[in-house]
């Protein structure tokens, strides 16, 4: 055993410091790459500057980000704060509205009221000043009612009266009549008696002109004409005369204003066909050479259903009614007018089979003869047709695209008056007079001034 | 409102009204009697009886004479002397009640009138015939010369010239120009003078033209698109007729059609008639017209080359739709209206417009004056009848006619859509029929304005004529769609209250037997919602009447 004094010791212990420390030294940098021994208490170890440093590093980070948190938290605190707030906002507005509105309404329900409330009350005191005016009225009218009275019976009395002396008036002038018309006829029969004697005296001589020939047969003897007349579709009428003393001689058949001549032939027989473009109301009558004059009635005519319209004119030229149905071209299915006139049975079977009107050229007229010419368009009716028209024109077809001579300028056919009529299933006539106006001669009539849409009313398919 | 009354010489009382939406239009002339009705004294040949009054007719055999003590008497000329200044020397026809006083002394003048081909064919010609009628004249139409103008002379019944009515077909420009230069002294026209028009007549010395006194509407009309009756289509948006106008649509493909080139047709841009569709239909969506437009000048072309051409389109007015396919109209939210009469005087039609007459102050001729002021008087309505332009005169339409509202209104359900409601409607009025006139209000409104009050009183009239006695009459409120189904129902009821209110203290207590009324809120709508045009007509009460 080796004694050694304290200072040996302190020099001993201090120099194996100084061998220790560095060995501690190497062993502590040693030591961080291993743990040291479990003896050390880690935290009384001195920490090296890197150390401190790191810890420094560390410990200002956690505060950094501890703050952070705060500020996180606290914003986010804020925020939450601030929504609420808005919330509470939004609801205190949306109270404010509803309110508004109610008031709004119940102001409105306030006035809509009080506004009956008054109309009532104007209501009653107009009502009331009605009835006391009403009151005063009858009153007033009974007064005027009596007044009138008097005064009618008044005048009635005087009115008789004047009426008694007028009767006693007019039956003298009666009595002095009667004894004029008395004495006219004994004059009368005095020169018929007369005038039968100087017959009978003639008659002796006449046998003797009779047997020259048949142009001298006296027209008295004419009276047993043969008429018949029947009704045909489309709205017209057959008239056939048989009158052998009436051989060659022109009749006329009168239909209201219009005169339509005719002519027996040498036989004595004559047919007529009349369209009854104005319907049954005027009167229809037959005229012979000699006076006579025979009505004929057309009532058997069924013009139900149908349309006409009518051209009529007088002077001798030809005019032509066209009709375009359903908006048709010219020349092409619907165009009606006297080169493709149809008929009345293919109008009325094809009106039937397509439920759609059609019509055909119940008359026309080439201008040659005398009296009134007259062209019709009779249009058959469909009942569920709504809709459609047929369109019409006139056309001068004297005078042509070019006209010339006596149909232009100031020639005497240059202007042609004519007269359009129309008539509905309803039997409404409607006429309007018309003119067609002179053209240029030599000048090229364009397709409107030579088929002019404007001269005849347009049917109208509707019934 | 404005209006008044004038006393004329003699017993005519001329009676004006400027309404809302017409402004100074429509002066109705009353006649109380002829003002040239002549003083005679009858003496019954060999004495006895004398009579003293107003001459009314003669036609040769016959007086007939109203006196203040013994009214109306007929008497054989051949008992009675004539004596005193006024006796007739030929035939007097007596004039109709309303017509309108001839001075018979002397000529009527001529008078030349300018416009578009419609009007021109189907109007005026109807106009001259009416007014000759109502004076015991006859007309005799001249043809051929030019097919723009026609010409019609008018004779006394001994063939005397009265007067001459020329109506030239040269479009309205033309028609302004002659105005101008004083050759015309009437111009119709389908649309309203532009502010240019209006200014360069105004240079011109002519006045304000769109003043009351200048500018008449004298009718309605509902423009019509046409199409060949061979084409599928029924209905055409108005946004695809713009479209198909303006050329972006060019083949029926595009709208769901068999395919085909569409062929454009309209009249020429002279007519009134196209000034109206520019304005209605695309200038509202800033569109210009195709140039590729097939243009016609004749009235009659309008509508007779679409009936001849399987892919055309067209538009005319309702009067002259003849043998094409008019198509229905459908707005921006789907509602599909028919083209008619009835559609046009209830103004619910989106393509109704105003036809007017133009005069610079009165005509010259007596006759001009006199043709005007029958154009704008009630005498007017059944010639405008008659060509199926559209009258004033009320009309009735069946509820089978209307289903189209119904449908729109089951088909376009909103949030508050009761179809309960709905129910209760459409059995209230089947059977029953919708008379045209209808009372309209401004928004969360139920005061009745000066027209409606207008209306309410011609109403009361109606509902006296023995057509409509026995018939149950119901009022029935509407509203347009802004604001809640409930309050909407209750603002209708308020309307045909006051509706009936009105009519009440126009026709008398009685009316309370026969009229009742209904509300049904915003159900069944006549026009979109969604415009403030279409709202305005949605705030209704609607006439409807019941057997």
């Amino acid at each position: 055993m080796v004694l050694l004094s304290s200072s040996a010791c302190r020099r001993l212990g201090l120099g194996i410091s100084l061998v220790l420390l560095p060995i501690f030294a190497i062993s502590a940098v040693v030591a961080t790459q291993r743990a040291p021994p479990s003896f050390v208490d880690e935290r009384r170890l001195p920490l090296t500057e890197a150390e401190a440093e790191a810890k420094r590093k560390a410990e200002e980070q956690a505060l950094e980000k501890a703050k952070q948190e705060e500020r996180r938290l606290a914003a986010e605190a804020e925020a939450k704060r601030k929504a609420e707030e808005q919330a509470l906002e939004k609801a205190k507005q949306e109270e404010r509205r509803l309110a508004a509105e109610a008031e709004a309404k119940r102001k409105a329900e306030e006035q809509a009221l009080e506004k009956a409330k008054q109309e009532e009350r104007r209501l009653a005191a107009e009502a009331a000043e009605a009835k006391r005016k009403a009151e005063e009225q009858a009153q007033e009218k009974a007064k005027q009612e009596e007044r009138r009275l008097a005064t009618e019976a008044a005048e009635a009395k005087r009115k008789a009266e004047e009426q008694a002396q007028e009767k006693a008036k007019q039956e003298e002038r009666r009595l002095a009549t009667e004894a004029d018309a008395k004495r006219k006829a004994e004059e009368q029969a005095q020169e018929k008696a007369k005038q039968e004697e100087r017959r009978q005296q003639a008659a002796v001589v006449a046998p003797t002109i009779a047997a020259g020939g048949a142009a001298a047969r006296s027209v008295a003897e004419c009276g047993n004409d043969k008429i018949a007349a029947q009704a045909i579709p489309g709205g017209r009428f057959k008239i056939e005369i048989e009158a052998p003393c009436r051989a060659n001689q022109s009749f006329v058949i009168q239909y209201g204003q219009f005169v339509f001549q005719r002519q027996f032939d040498t036989a004595g027989r004559g047919t007529a066909i009349v369209d009854l473009f104005q319907g049954k109301d005027p009167p229809l009558s037959l005229q012979f050479a000699d006076g006579k004059r025979q009505s004929v009635s057309p009532e058997a005519v069924d013009l139900r259903g149908l349309s006409k319209v009518a051209v009529v004119w007088q002077a001798a030229v030809n005019l032509d009614l066209h009709a375009y149905e359903y908006s048709t071209l010219p020349g092409t299915k619907g165009h009606v007018w006297v080169r493709s006139p149809s008929s009345a049975d293919t109008a009325l079977a094809e009106t039937q089979s397509t439920k759609r009107g059609r019509g055909f050229l119940s008359t026309s007229d080439d201008g040659r003869g005398s009296g009134d010419k007259v062209e019709v368009y009779t249009f058959w009716h469909h009942d569920e047709q709504q809709s459609g028209v047929v369109a019409t024109a006139l056309d001068y077809e004297s005078r042509g695209d070019q006209p010339g001579g006596d149909v232009c300028g100031s020639g005497p056919q240059a202007s042609v008056a004519f007269e359009t009529i129309l008539i509905t299933p309803f039997g409404r006539v409607s006429r309007e007079r018309g003119s067609i106006a002179a053209a240029p001669c030599g000048v090229q009539l364009s397709g409107n001034n030579r088929f002019m849409e404007d001269a005849v009313p347009d049917i109208s398919a509707k019934r | 409102m404005t209006g008044g009354k004038r006393k004329v010489p003699g017993r005519a009382t001329v009676v004006w009204r400027c309404g809302k939406g017409l402004g100074c239009t429509l002066p109705i002339m009353l006649v109380a009697g002829s003002a040239l009705a002549a003083e005679i004294t009858l003496q019954m040949k060999g004495g006895g009886f004398t009579i003293q009054g107003e001459l009314k007719a003669f036609d040769g055999t016959k007086y007939v004479i109203e006196s203040k003590a013994l009214g109306n008497m007929s008497l054989e000329a051949s008992r009675f002397d004539c004596v005193g200044g006024g006796c007739p020397s030929q035939p007097i026809a007596a004039a109709p009640a309303g017509a309108v006083a001839v001075a018979r002394s002397g000529q009527l003048g001529t008078t030349t009138w300018m416009g578009g081909s419609a009007q021109g064919t189907a109007v005026m010609p109807k106009l001259i015939q009416a007014y000759a009628s109502s004076i015991g004249a006859t007309v005799v139409r001249s043809v051929g010369s030019d097919n723009k103008i026609l010409e019609f002379k008018l004779t006394d019944t001994g063939g005397r010239e009265l007067g001459n009515f020329v109506v030239a077909r040269q479009g309205v420009p033309a028609g302004l120009d002659g105005l101008e230069k004083k050759l015309v002294d009437v111009v119709w026209s389908a649309r309203p003078i532009t502010p240019e028009e209006q200014a360069k007549a105004q240079k011109a010395g002519l006045g304000n033209l769109r003043a009351p006194g200048n500018e008449h509407v004298y009718a309605l009309n509902a423009m019509t698109v046409l199409i060949s009756p061979d084409n599928p289509a029924v209905s055409l948006s108005i946004d695809n007729v713009a479209k198909i106008y303006s050329g972006q649509i060019k083949d029926w493909s595009e709208l769901g059609l068999p395919p085909g080139k569409i062929n454009v047709y309209a009249m020429v841009q002279t007519s009134g008639y196209w000034g109206a569709f520019e304005e209605m239909v695309l200038k509202p969506r800033a569109l210009q017209a195709s140039p590729d437009i097939i243009r016609l000048d004749a009235a009659t072309d309008w509508s007779d080359k679409v009936a001849q051409d399987r892919y055309g389109i067209g538009i005319t007015t309702i009067g002259l739709i003849r043998n094409s396919k008019p198509v229905n109209v459908e707005s921006s939210c789907g509602l599909i209206t028919r083209p008619s009469n009835f559609a046009a005087k209830t103004e619910e039609y989106p393509l109704t417009h105003r036809l007017h007459l133009y005069s610079s102050g009165l005509p010259k001729s007596q006759l001009g004056r006199e043709l005007l002021s029958f154009a704008l008087s009630p005498a007017m309505q059944p010639v405008l009848k008659e060509v199926n332009f559209v009258d004033q005169s009320p009309e009735l339409l069946d509820f089978p006619a209307q289903t189209a509202r119904v449908a729109y209104a089951l088909n376009a359900q909103t949030e508050d859509f009761d179809i309960n409601m709905m129910r209760t409607l459409i059995s209230e009025l089947k059977g029953a029929s919708r008379l045209s006139t209808t009372f309209r209000f401004g928004t969360a409104d139920a005061t009745l304005d000066s027209r409606a009050i207008a209306d309410i009183a011609r109403l009361a009239e109606l509902l006296k004529s023995p057509e409509y006695r026995g018939k149950q009459v119901l009022l029935i409120g509407f509203a347009d769609a802004i604001g809640s189904f409930a309050t909407n129902l209750k603002l209708a009821e308020r309307r045909s209250a006051a509706a009936l209110r009105s009519l009440v203290v126009a026709g008398g207590a009685q009316v309370r037997t026969q009229v009742v009324t209904r509300a049904f809120g915003e159900l069944a709508p006549v026009a979109c919602n969604d415009t403030p045009e279409g709202r305005n007509f949605n705030r209704r009460v609607e006439v409807w009447v019941k057997n």
